[in-house]
């Protein structure tokens, strides 16, 4: 396989995960679960305001909760059934959705 | 195509095309009325389905809820108003914005379900059609599941499980007592609204009498069960924070209840006759009346329902959520409820408006105050499984741990609630 084919398949596979990743729709459903901690949190509580963070941290905070890698049994316990793709989904909706 | 039989293709055809309409459903005529959807109770399931339809659907369902309550004050975090960590208002919502949102809210009592015709009718008489319906009336208690006692002894021993007048009378009477009085609590039977619900009570009386000096001042827990959610954790802070005041007795102890008497305020065991002056009578309980009286319950008292949609399994256009329901693994909470109330939610739009619907999945944790920043905390994740809502994962706070993460646990409880109500109530 040349450099040029073995580009256009990683970018394929890039753009799929991207495609399956964005899937707003889910992340709108799974996010219903954090709403109820997080729906009137503010950035100085306990529970911290999730609404606008960027995507690449929220994704990076929720698979530090999943890994065990960041404490809070509560987290711990949300993230651990948290498959990559649905991380990617919950991120692009908190990115995306305005706070109600 | 030549190898199939007509019989066989036809079979086949019908098939597939039966398998895509399942999550289409049959589809509305034009000109056709908005489908309905009526909610019966106004708490944590049934406010939090009712908004999360009438949001999501953004006008393609109308959204009827009916609670007989102008303002709902809720159970959870009564405890804390009985403690004085709360006041009554800080716990007590309205349904403004919930109508505000679109939600046509009617305070009247639900009188009756006519499941054959599709209507509730309303305690003035008036009927109310649905396509589909959610039962979510919380609990009734089993007044003579303790001898004795009554909706009239309520008001002499207090039972407050159903938060409001019952709290505040609980906690005047709590207020009133004097060094040297003892406190009975009759905790109650499996399975019962918010199971770690009696211990951080009981907790509460502890601080109180301990905040006002008390030295002589003593608790007994009278429980008809042998063991109780975070016993190990509410044990080790009672001893740290209220040494030797609160004794809790297990049947193997007390012997068996033999029930009370509300005008000697006395509790008898068949170990000992306790003359109280406080008593608080937590009896057993079951799904609210209307939903028993809708034939949604079965012989325990509670509803059955589809762990992956929370239909009731006696009807397929009725859902039962929150405590009235059979939850499988998870606790009869708040938490629970609103949870459930989201796949409710979720299955109600994808067959009344066509929306994608998703695996159930449902998540729960119960934060419990033992004294002033010393919080903790128990909770699991669940999912659809051997029939019910089954558990996937759990945690609970460990004995011993410092205090800065007991105090970070209430931190989180306050915002929780916070959070909470403001799904639930706008």
């Amino acid at each position: 396989m040349s450099a040029r084919v073995a580009a256009a398949a990683a970018l394929a596979v890039a753009t799929t995960s991207s495609a399956a990743a964005t899937d707003v729709e889910l992340g709108r459903y799974l996010a219903t679960e954090c709403m109820t901690c997080h729906r009137a949190a503010t950035a100085g509580g306990a529970i911290p305001n999730i609404f606008g963070v960027a995507e690449a941290t929220f994704a990076e905070i929720v698979k530090g909760y999943r890994d065990g890698k960041l404490p809070n049994p509560v987290m711990q316990n949300i993230a651990r059934r948290l498959t990559d793709q649905e991380i990617a989904a919950l991120a692009r909706y908190f990115a995306t959705a305005t706070k109600p | 195509m030549s190898r199939l039989s007509r019989r066989k293709f036809t079979a086949l055809t019908g098939a597939t095309v039966a398998t895509a309409c399942v999550p289409l459903f049959v589809p509305r005529a034009l000109g056709q009325a908005k489908p309905k959807l009526v909610v019966i109770g106004g708490g944590p399931a049934g406010g939090t389905v009712a908004r999360y339809v009438n949001k999501d659907a953004a006008g393609a369902i109308d959204v009827t809820l009916i609670e007989p309550q102008a303002k709902f004050t809720t159970c959870f975090f009564s405890n804390l108003y009985v403690g004085g960590f709360r006041d009554l208002a800080s716990i007590t919502h309205d349904y403004a914005k919930v109508a505000r949102g679109g939600v046509r809210v009617i305070n009247e009592r639900a009188s009756a379900i006519d499941r054959e015709r599709k209507t509730v009718r309303l305690a003035g008489g008036t009927t109310v059609p649905y396509d589909r319906l959610v039962v979510a009336p919380g609990i009734d208690l089993k007044w003579d599941s303790v001898p004795g006692y009554s909706e009239a002894a309520a008001e002499t021993m207090p039972h407050a499980w159903q938060a409001g007048a019952q709290t505040k009378l609980l906690t005047d009477r709590l207020n009133a007592l004097v060094d040297g009085d003892l406190i009975v609590m009759i905790a109650p039977p499996n399975p019962y609204r918010c199971p770690p619900g009696p211990y951080e009570r009981v907790s509460m009386f502890a601080h109180v009498l301990k905040s006002k000096g008390h030295k002589r001042s003593s608790i007994i827990i009278v429980d008809p069960k042998p063991a109780f959610s975070k016993q190990a954790l509410f044990m080790e802070g009672w001893e740290k924070h209220y040494p030797g005041m609160i004794q809790w007795h297990d049947p193997k102890l007390h012997g068996g209840i033999k029930g009370v008497d509300a005008r000697s305020n006395e509790v008898k065991t068949d170990l000992a006759t306790h003359k109280a002056a406080l008593v608080n009578v937590i009896p057993a309980q079951m799904a609210g009346r209307i939903a028993r009286d809708a034939g949604l319950a079965n012989e325990t008292g509670f509803c059955p329902i589809d762990p992956e949609s929370m239909k009731s399994k006696m009807d397929p256009n009725v859902f039962v959520i929150g405590d009235a329901c059979i939850p499988g693994d998870m606790p009869k909470s708040a938490f629970s409820a609103n949870s459930q109330a989201k796949v409710a939610a979720m299955t109600i739009r994808g067959e009344l408006a066509n929306a994608r619907t998703f695996p159930a999945r449902y998540s729960n944790t119960c934060w419990s105050l033992i004294a002033p920043d010393d919080d903790v905390k128990v909770g699991g994740s669940y999912e659809p499984g051997d029939g019910k809502i089954k558990e996937a994962s759990t945690f609970v706070s460990r004995k011993g741990e410092a205090a800065d993460v007991r105090k970070q646990n209430y931190q989180e409880s306050l915002d929780w609630y916070a959070g909470i109500t403001a799904d639930v109530f706008g």
